[in-house]
C-alpha cells in the first residue's frame, strides 16, 4: 500500500502549518531555522509612534523635507525648506548643527555607508545639487549645477550617478570627472526620473532604459506604463527592476508581477533588503509664475511588502499626514517619516519628524497588559 | 564621522564538549579506494568516514570541516575506480575530496574548492539543494531563488567556478539529474497557487541556459516533495511524498523510502522487457517497518542500511526476508547515540559530589527522551556484601594454579576476614597461614606462588598452594609494623621511625636495609616504575610534613620535597603512565601533591596541588580497558588517567569510598572490589574519558526542564500528538504522558482522558470545532523522578493551551517551593498568541496540585523565580509578579519595551532581556521604587535564540545566524549616550543553532592548577545534538592563545581550503565580521591530536610568560600541553 496521508500527515502538518509564531517557535527549536521571513512579517507588521521633533519648536522659521539616518545612528540629517541640513541627535532629539547647503528646499539626503559624505538635491536655484564632506569640518566636495538628482553608485561608492531631465551622468568622486554620459535614443520621459545603479554596479537603469556601465551602451528599453517613476533595481536580487507597479526580470525583460499597491511610490529598503517599503510621491509642482510651488494633497499611508519571497503585502499603515521623506534606520528598527500638513499658498508647513519603532504596535502596551487594575503602565 | 570603540576587556574561550550527533546527510560509496565500500556521515560540521565490512561499521577517519555541510554527495568521473566526495557549506563554500594513502595514514586531499557564493541573492527558502548529473558532467546548485547554477566537472580542475541560469519556477521543493540524456536535464517539483508541478528541463552546456522542456506534468500530489530519478535502462524518475529514499540497486528496481513519522516502505519497480525496451510494469509497495524517523538512508551490502536520523538516534538496520511476529522486517543492529535536538537542558549536581550532570530535552516527536550527560566515571554495581568497618581490601589468588582472584582480604579493626569467591558465591573463610585474628596491613600474591600478610606483628610468607606458612619476619627492635608497602618482590615497612627494605625469596625473607628516619613515617610505596624490581621508595612523614624518595637498598634519602601545610601526608604512590613517572601524595585533607618524578635520578620537579575531596584519601593503582590508572579513595572518589598528554580527573559516580582493590575474579572480570559506606560493592568501570548518556525515552517532545531539589523531581513540559476520531481525541502512540503514573488535566481539556467539560477556569478558550482524522498538539507537565527517572505524574493542558515556559521556586514567604508554568493559547488564525497563562502547581506527597492561575494576555515565553516573584516574558513585555498572602500572582511592575520577549536570566538586581530580534536589553530592578530600569541596549538587530548572563557587565547571546557574541556594558562612560549602549565585546561563528544556555560545569569545579585560568563555565546545547562549553580567561592568556591559533591555522590545512578566520568570522544576512574575543578552542585542542614534529613547528616562535613574570620566552610544546584547556572542557 502506498503511504497513505493519515499515515504521514501528523508531522509533515505540523511542519509545514506555521502562521502562529509561537507554533513557529517550537519547530524552530526542533528543526532550525527555516522560516524567519514569517517572523519578518509579523515584525514588520507593527509600527509604534515612539518620539517626534517638531519644527514649530525650533527658534527659526522652517520646515523640514527629507531626512536620512546618518549610518553609526548618532544623528538623523534632516533637510529643510530653506536649503539647510540640521543634525539631530537620536539620542537627545538636540540638533547639533545646522549647515548652509542650498538655497531652496532640500528634497533629497544621501549619506554614503561610512558616514563620510553626503548628497543633497534641491529644487531650484543653482547648484542644484551637491556632494558634502561629513568628516571632521562639512565642506563641499562637489557640486552639480544643473543635475536635480544624484545618488552613489551601490556597490563601491565611489561614484555618482547623477539626473538631469532623461540624461543621466555617472561622476568619479576622486578625480571629481564625469567618466560617463547617458542619453537614451527614445526617451520615456518620466517626470521624476532618477538614474540608478544595480547592486552590482554594472548596469544603470535611467529613464526606462537600462545601460551596460562598462560599455555605456543601450541594452534595453522598458515599456512606458507610467507618467513619473523609472524605477529602481531589487537590492535583494539584482536580477530584478521595480518600476512603479511592474516587476522585470533584467534578463528576459518579462513582465514577472505587478504590484498594484506600489502606484506611484517612492522606494525605500530596510538594510538587509528583506522588506521593501513604498510612500507616495507627494510633490505636485504647479509652474507659477513667480516659481513657488504647491503640495498636492498626497496619500498617508505607506505600504510594506515582503521583499524576501514574493512583493507580497505585510501591511499598510495610515498616518494622519502626509509623508515628505521616508528614512529606515541602519539597524532596521526605526523609522524616521517627515510628516507635514498641506497648506496651501504657503512655504512654511507645519512639519514634523516622527520616528517609528519597529515591531510594536501602538496596542501592544494595552493588549498584553494583564486585565487587572493593579496593571502599571510605564510607558 | 561616526565610530564607536570596541570594549576590549572581554576575552572567552569556546570549545566543543560533545560533538554533533544528528546525522544530516549519508553517502555509501567506494571513496578510500575501489574496493572498500565506505559509509560517509555529515553531522552538521563534521564529517565521519566508515568502512563496511561484515563485522559492521569501522570507524576510519572523523574530519571537521570549516562549515556546516548542507550538501553531500559522491560521484565519480567516467573511467575512474573510485567515488570523489563533494561538498557544499551553508556558507557556500564548495570543494571535492579524494583520499590518499591508507590506514591510520588516510589524508583527505582537496581536489578542487571554490565558494560559488553570489554577492546578493534571495537564499533558497527551501534549503540548499545540490545534485550531480549522473554522467559527472556538471554539478547543479540551487542557492538562491530563481537561480540554479552550473559547475562543470572537469577532472583537471582545481577551482571551482559556478555560473547562474534562471530559475522561472518558483517555491522548488526538490531537483535532481535525470539518467541517460543525451544533454543534463534536470527534473523539478515546484509549487505555485495551482498546486505542485513536475517539470524535466534540459540544460546547454554551450548556451549556459536550459534549452527546452521534454517533459512535464500539472498538479501532481499536493505534498509530493522529492524526485527519485531511476537509472537506465528504465529511466524517468518517480515522485514521492516521503522524508527520504534509497536506492538498493544499481539497476534501480527496488528503493527503501523513509517517511517522517519512522515507517520504512520498499518501492519495488515492477519490469517488463518489449521489443521497444524495458518497460514499468507496476509499482509495488510494502511496509517494512519501524526506524527513527530517518533524515537520510543508504543502502549498504547484504540487506544493511545506514538510517540517519536527526530527531533521534541513528541505526544500522537489516532487512529480513521475513516478516518477524509484529510483522516487521526489519531487525536494529546498532544504534547511534543522538542529542539532537537539544531543545532545553538544566545542570543539575544530583549525587551532590561538585560535579554536575547535564539533562536535556532531546529528539522530537517518537524520538522525544530525556538524556542524562556525565563526565567522570561510573562504577557499574555487580554486587554488594554487608560488611562495615573496613580498614583494607586486598584480593589474592589461592590454591596455585589460579589465573584468577578467588579471595578478598577484608581487614578490620583487630580482626581480618577472608571471602573465598566461588562462581558469584561469596562465603567467608579462613586462609591457612594467615592470621584471622590481627588487623591486615598489607596481603598479596608474590613471587614464586608465595603470599604475604603483613600485621602490626610482623611479614607472614605462606604458600598458595599448600597455605602453609613458610617464612616470618618481625622488626629487630621488636616494634609493631604501623606502615608498609610491596610488590611482588620487595617490601618496605616503617615501625615508628624505623624503616626496614625487605626482599622476598623463594621461602625466604631477607632484610637489605634499614634507617631511622627523622620522624615517624606515615606512609610508603615501592611500587616499580618499569618493569622488574622497584628502585625507588616513597615515603611520606610526619611532622615535618614532606614526602621522600629513597633509594634501593640502602634507604638513604634521595630526594626531600616539603609540601605546604600542616596536614600529614596520609598516602603516596608511585606511578608511571607511558613511561611519564610521578610521584603523589595525599594529605589528611582531601588534598593531592603530584610531582614529576624522574625515574633515574629520582628527582622531583613541578609541583601541583590539587583537591579531591574534604577527608583522607587513600591512592591505589589499577588497570582499567588495560591502562594504568589511581584510584584516589575519598568522600569524593576519583580516577585519575592519563590522557593527552596529561593527568585527568574524573569523578566516580559513588558516594564515599574509603579502600579499594582491583578484582579479578572468575565471575567477576576486571572488577573493582570497593569499601562503600554501605559495604563492600563489586563493580565494574566505564570506559575511561567519555561523556556517559543515559537515555529516557518519552515517546512525545520534551521542550522544557526544571529541576527541584526539594521533591526530588524534574519538572518537564512536552508535547504529544492526538488525533481526532470519532469516539474523541486519541492518543497517536502511547507516550510518556499518557502512560505516566498518574494523570491530571487543565479544565477544558478535549482529549478522551478525561471527557470535555467546561470547567471552572476563567481562560475562555473558542473551541474550535474538530475534523475527523485532524491532529493537535497536546501539552502536558511530567513529573519526573530524579532517581528512577519514572513518570510520576502528567498534567494535560488545555486544548490549543502550549505549555513553553517552567521554574521551579519558592514564592515570597511561602516555604513551599513551586513549579511555575507559562503557557501560549495558540490558535492557527492568530499571528502570534493573544492569551496565556502562569500556573502554580505544587508536587508534594506524590501529587500535584494546583495552586493558582493567572492569565496573561500573551504567551508567557519565559519565566524566571526572582527573589521570591516571578518574571515572566509575556509577548512584548516584561512584568514581574509578587506572591501575595491570598497565594495569587499581582502585578508589581512591567518593562514594554520589546518586540517578543523570548528570554529571560538575572543575576543579582539585573535582568537580563533576549529579544526575538532586538538583541539583548539589560534592566535593572529598583526595589525601592518597586520599578524596571533599562539600563543598556544592544542596539544591533539580532535574532536571538539564547542567552545568558557571564557576569554582572557581560551578557552572551546566540543568534539564529548560528553566531556567539558577547556584550558588555560600561557602567563608567562617559556620557548616558554611551551607557545605554551595550557595547560589542567579541563574536564567533558557531555553525550552529544554540536552544539554550546554563551556567554549570562537567567538571569538578576548583581542581587547583590543573587547568588553565578560566573564570565561569557556561554550557550550550545545540540543535545539532552538540553541547558546548564558554569560560571567560584573562587577557595575557588570550593574547597567548590567539597567537597559537594564528599559528595552528597557518599549520593546519583546512579540508576544502577553507580559511579559519572566514569560518569563525560572524556572518549574518547584514554584514559579517571577523571573529573577536573569542578563541577558537576546537581549533586549539586540534594541537593535541598533531605530530610531534608538526607541534615543534607551531610552537618555533612562539613566547610565553606563563608565570606572569614579564619576561617572555620560548615556549615548549610541553607548556602548551600544559595550558590546554581540554580537562577542562570534557576531561
Amino acid at each position: 500500500k502506498c503511504p497513505s496521508k493519515m499515515d504521514s500527515h501528523s508531522v509533515y502538518k505540523t511542519k509545514t502549518v506555521g502562521s502562529n509564531f509561537a507554533s513557529r517557535l517550537f519547530k524552530r527549536e526542533i528543526f532550525g531555522y527555516g522560516r524567519s521571513h514569517e517572523d519578518r512579517k509579523l515584525i514588520y507588521s507593527k509600527y509604534k509612534p515612539c518620539r517626534v521633533i517638531r519644527s514649530a519648536d525650533l527658534s527659526e522659521d522652517v520646515s523640514f523635507t527629507s531626512c536620512a539616518f546618518s549610518p553609526c545612528y548618532q544623528w538623523t540629517i534632516l533637510g529643510t525648506n530653506a536649503g539647510d541640513v540640521k543634525l539631530f541627535n537620536n539620542a537627545t532629539s538636540a540638533e547639533d548643527g545646522t549647515y548652509s547647503c542650498h538655497d531652496s528646499e532640500i528634497y533629497h539626503l544621501q549619506p554614503n555607508s561610512k558616514g563620510s559624505l553626503l548628497l543633497t538635491s534641491s529644487i531650484w536655484r543653482r547648484p542644484l545639487s551637491a556632494v558634502w564632506r561629513m568628516e571632521g569640518l562639512f565642506d563641499k566636495v562637489m557640486d552639480f549645477d544643473r543635475e536635480e538628482y544624484i545618488e552613489f553608485n551601490k556597490w563601491g561608492q565611489d561614484k555618482v550617478i547623477a539626473t538631469n531631465m532623461e540624461h543621466a551622468a555617472v561622476y568619479d568622486l576622486e578625480t571629481k570627472k564625469r567618466i560617463l554620459t547617458l542619453h537614451p535614443r527614445v526617451s520615456n520621459t518620466y517626470l521624476k526620473n532618477r538614474a540608478t545603479f544595480d547592486p552590482f554596479d554594472d548596469l544603470i537603469l535611467s529613464d526606462g532604459v537600462l545601460w551596460d556601465f562598462k560599455s555605456g551602451k543601450e541594452i534595453h528599453k522598458f515599456d512606458k506604463l507610467n507618467e513619473n517613476l523609472n524605477g529602481v533595481f531589487n537590492p535583494k536580487n539584482g536580477i530584478e527592476i521595480i518600476s512603479n507597479t511592474e516587476i522585470w526580470d533584467i534578463r528576459s525583460f518579462h513582465l514577472l508581477k505587478t504590484v498594484r499597491q506600489l502606484d506611484q511610490c517612492l522606494l525605500q529598503f530596510s538594510n538587509d533588503c528583506n522588506i521593501l517599503y513604498g510612500y507616495k510621491i507627494d510633490r505636485e509642482e504647479t509652474s507659477g509664475a513667480d516659481n513657488t510651488m504647491q503640495y498636492r494633497h498626497g496619500d498617508t499611508s505607506f505600504v510594506v511588502l515582503d521583499n524576501y519571497a514574493d512583493y507580497s503585502s505585510i501591511a499598510t499603515i495610515e498616518l494622519k499626514r502626509h509623508i515628505m521623506s521616508f528614512a529606515v534606520s541602519p539597524n532596521d528598527l526605526q523609522l524616521a517619516l517627515i510628516e507635514n500638513h498641506a497648506i496651501e499658498d504657503t512655504m512654511a508647513a507645519d512639519s514634523c519628524v516622527r520616528y517609528y519603532e519597529v515591531g510594536r504596535s501602538k496596542a501592544d502596551d494595552f493588549v498584553t497588559g494583564l486585565d487587572d487594575e493593579d496593571d502599571l503602565q510605564s510607558d | 564621522m561616526c565610530c564607536r570603540k570596541m570594549a576590549t576587556s572581554a576575552h572567552h574561550y569556546v570549545v566543543t564538549a560533545h560533538k554533533p550527533t544528528a546525522v544530516t546527510a549519508c553517502v555509501t560509496g567506494y571513496f578510500t579506494s575501489s574496493k572498500d565500500l565506505n559509509l560517509i556521515l555529515a553531522k552538521n560540521t563534521r564529517l565521519e568516514l566508515y568502512m563496511v565490512t561484515p563485522e559492521g561499521l569501522r570507524p576510519l577517519k572523523e574530519v571537521g570541516i570549516y562549515g556546516k555541510i548542507a550538501v553531500l554527495k559522491l560521484f565519480r568521473h567516467p573511467g575512474d575506480q573510485k567515488d570523489r566526495l563533494f561538498i557544499v557549506t551553508a556558507r557556500y563554500n564548495a570543494m571535492i575530496l579524494d583520499v590518499q594513502g591508507q590506514g591510520d595514514n588516510l589524508e583527505i586531499v582537496t581536489v578542487a574548492h571554490g565558494n560559488v557564493g553570489d554577492k546578493i541573492g534571495k537564499p533558497s527558502e527551501t534549503g540548499i539543494i545540490g545534485v550531480i548529473d549522473p554522467e559527472a558532467r556538471v554539478i547543479g546548485l540551487k542557492l538562491y531563488e530563481g537561480l540554479f547554477k552550473i559547475i562543470p566537472l572537469e577532472k583537471n580542475n582545481h577551482e571551482l567556478k559556478a555560473y547562474n541560469i534562471r530559475l522561472e519556477e518558483p517555491l522548488i521543493q526538490d531537483i535532481d539529474f535525470l539518467y541517460g540524456c543525451a544533454n543534463p536535464t534536470i527534473i523539478l517539483i515546484h509549487e505555485d497557487v495551482g498546486g505542485r508541478h513536475v517539470r524535466a528541463k534540459e540544460i546547454s552546456l554551450k548556451d549556459k541556459d536550459f534549452t527546452k522542456t521534454p517533459w512535464k506534468q500539472e498538479n501532481v500530489e499536493s505534498h509530493s516533495s522529492m524526485v527519485i530519478p531511476v537509472p537506465q535502462p528504465l529511466g524517468g524518475a518517480i515522485q514521492s511524498t516521503i522524508m527520504c529514499y534509497a536506492r538498493v540497486d544499481s539497476a534501480g528496481n527496488r528503493y527503501l523510502l523513509g517517511d517522517l513519522i519512522g515507517h520504512l516502505f520498499m518501492l519495488f519497480l515492477e519490469r517488463e522487457e518489449r521489443p521497444e525496451g524495458a518497460v514499468v510494469k507496476d509499482i509495488k509497495f510494502e511496509v517494512l517497518g519501524v526506524i527513527s524517523t530517518p533524515e537520510c538512508l543508504t543502502y549498504l551490502d547484504n540487506g544493511v542500511v545506514f538510517v540517519g536520523s536527526r530527531l533521534g538516534d541513528s541505526q544500522l538496520i537489516r532487512l529480513n526476508a521475513g516478516p518477524d511476529e509484529q510483522g516487521s522486517y526489519v531487525n536494529i543492529m546498532e544504534t547511534f547515540t543522538n542529542l539532537a535536538p537539544i531543545i532545553d537542558m538544566v545542570v543539575v549536581d544530583m549525587d551532590k559530589q561538585g560535579q554536575g550532570q547535564l539533562i536535556t530535552c532531546s529528539g522530537a516527536y517518537k524520538e522525544g527522551s530525556l538524556r542524562i550527560i556525565r563526565n567522570g566515571i561510573g562504577i557499574q554495581e555487580h554486587a554488594t556484601i554487608d560488611l562495615t568497618g573496613i580498614k583494607g581490601l586486598w584480593s589474592l589468588k589461592v590454591g596455585g594454579e589460579s589465573v584468577h582472584d578467588n579471595m578478598l582480604v577484608v581487614s578490620c579493626i583487630g580482626d581480618t576476614r577472608f571471602l573465598y569467591l566461588c562462581g558469584e558465591e561469596v562465603e567467608e573463610t579462613d586462609l591457612g597461614g594467615f592470621l584471622q585474628d590481627a588487623q591486615t596491613l598489607w596481603a598479596s600474591n608474590v613471587n614464586n606462588g608465595q603470599m604475604v600478610q603483613v600485621t602490626s606483628t610482623g611479614i607472614r610468607l605462606v604458600d598458595a598452594s599448600s597455605k602453609t606458612l613458610l617464612s616470618e619476619w618481625k622488626t629487630p627492635s621488636g616494634k609493631g609494623i604501623s606502615v608498609v608497602a610491596g610488590n611482588t618482590n620487595q617490601i618496605v615497612c616503617a615501625a615508628g621511625s624505623e624503616l626496614y627494605y625487605v626482599e622476598i625469596g623463594k621461602g625466604i625473607l631477607s632484610l637489605l636495609g634499614d634507617k631511622m628516619m627523622e620522624n615517624e613515617v606515615a606512609c610508603l610505596d615501592i611500587t616499580p616504575l618499569g618493569q622488574g624490581k622497584a628502585h625507588f621508595v616513597a615515603a611520606g612523614l610526619w611532622t615535618d610534613v614532606s614526602a621522600l624518595i629513597l633509594s634501593i637498598p640502602a634507604l638513604d634519602i634521595v630526594t626531600k620535597e616539603a609540601m605546604r601545610g600542616e596536614i600529614i601526608p596520609r598516602s603516596i604512590l608511585l606511578a608511571s603512565f607511558d613511561d611519564n613517572c610521578f610521584l603523589m601524595c595525599a594529605l589528611g585533607d582531601g588534598s593531592l601533591f603530584y610531582f614529576s618524578l624522574n625515574p633515574i635520578t629520582g628527582e622531583l620537579s613541578d609541583t601541583k596541588r590539587v583537591t579531591l575531596g574534604t577527608q583522607p584519601t587513600v591512592l591505589k593503582c589499577f588497570k582499567s580497558q588495560s591502562t594504568a590508572s589511581v584510584f584516589a579513595c575519598s568522600d569524593r572518589p576519583t580516577v585519575i588517567y592519563w590522557s593527552n598528554h596529561k593527568l585527568v580527573f574524573s569523578n566516580v559516580n559513588l558516594r564515599e569510598v574509603s579502600h579499594m582493590c582491583p578484582l579479578n575474579a572468575m565471575a567477576f572480570p576486571d572488577s573493582l572490589a570497593l569499601a562503600t559506606e554501605s559495604g563492600l560493592t563489586i563493580g565494574t568501570i566505564d570506559e575511561i574519558q567519555k561523556l556517559h548518556i543515559r537515555t529516557v525515552p518519552l515517546g512525545e517532545t520534551p521542550r522544557r526542564i526544571a529541576y527541584q531539589e526539594s521533591s526530588q523531581t524534574f519538572g518537564v513540559l512536552s508535547m504529544r500528538i492526538d488525533v481526532m476520531e470519532s469516539s474523541g481525541l486519541t492518543p497517536m502512540k502511547p507516550s510518556a504522558s499518557t502512560l505516566a503514573a498518574s494523570v491530571s488535566c487543565s479544565s477544558s481539556v478535549g482529549t478522551m482522558i478525561r471527557p470535555s467539560t467546561s470547567g471552572p477556569s476563567s481562560a475562555s478558550v473558542p473551541n474550535t470545532p474538530l475534523e475527523c482524522g485532524q491532529d493537535i498538539e497536546v501539552h502536558n507537565l511530567l513529573i519526573v523522578d530524579q532517581h528512577t527517572f519514572e513518570v510520576l505524574h502528567a498534567h494535560q493542558f488545555m486544548q490549543n493551551e502550549y505549555a513553553i515556559s517552567i521554574v521551579s521556586c519558592k514564592l515570597g514567604e511561602d516555604p513551599n517551593h513551586y513549579y511555575v508554568v507559562g503557557t501560549a493559547m495558540v490558535l492557527p488564525d492568530e499571528s502570534e498568541p493573544k492569551q496565556g497563562r502562569i500556573v502554580i502547581f505544587q508536587y508534594v506527597d506524590g501529587k500535584l496540585q494546583q495552586i493558582a492561575e493567572k492569565e496573561a494576555r500573551g504567551a508567557c515565553y519565559c519565566l524566571a523565580g526572582f527573589h521570591g516573584k516571578i518574571l515572566a516574558g509575556i509577548n512584548s513585555t516584561i512584568r514581574l509578579f509578587e506572591w501575595t498572602s491570598e497565594k495569587e500572582l499581582r502585578v508589581e511592575c512591567s518593562y514594554f519595551n520589546t518586540i517578543l520577549s523570548l528570554f529571560i536570566k538575572f543575576k543579582g538586581d539585573f535582568i537580563l532581556v533576549g529579544d526575538l530580534m532586538r538583541s539583548m536589553t539589560l534592566l535593572q530592578y529598583k526595589s525601592m521604587e518597586g520599578t524596571f530600569e533599562e539600563i543598556a541596549r544592544d542596539y544591533n538587530p539580532n535574532w536571538m535564540t539564547a542567552i545568558d548572563i557571564i557576569d554582572d557587565d557581560t551578557f552572551l547571546g546566540a543568534d539564529n545566524a548560528f553566531n556567539l557574541f558577547v556584550c558588555t556594558k560600561d557602567g563608567g562612560a562617559a556620557t548616558d549616550e554611551e551607557r545605554c549602549q551595550m557595547q560589542d565585546a567579541g563574536r564567533i561563528h558557531l555553525g550552529d543553532m544554540v536552544n539554550c544556555i546554563r551556567h554549570g560545569s562537567l567538571v569538578r569545579q576548583h581542581l587547583g592548577d590543573t587547568c588553565a585560568p578560566t573564570t565561569g563555565s557556561l554550557l550550550f546545547g545545540t540543535i545539532s545534538g552538540s553541547v558546548g562549553l564558554v569560560t571567560q580567561i584573562p587577557t595575557i592568556f588570550y593574547d597567548f592563545l590567539l597567537e597559537l591559533q594564528d599559528k595552528l591555522s597557518k599549520v593546519i590545512k583546512p579540508v576544502g581550503k577553507i580559511d579559519h578566520s572566514y569560518w569563525r568570522s560572524f556572518h549574518n544576512d547584514r554584514k559579517q565580521d571577523p571573529c573577536e574575543g573569542f578563541i577558537d578552542g576546537d581549533l586549539i585542542e586540534s594541537f593535541l591530536d598533531m605530530t610531534r614534529d608538526d607541534m615543534k613547528d607551531v610552537v618555533s616562535g612562539l613566547m610565553v610568560d606563563l608565570q606572569g613574570t614579564g619576561m617572555k620566552q620560548q615556549a615548549t610544546v610541553d607548556d602548551i600541553i600544559k595550558v590546554n584547556l581540554k580537562p577542562c572542557a570534557d576531561g
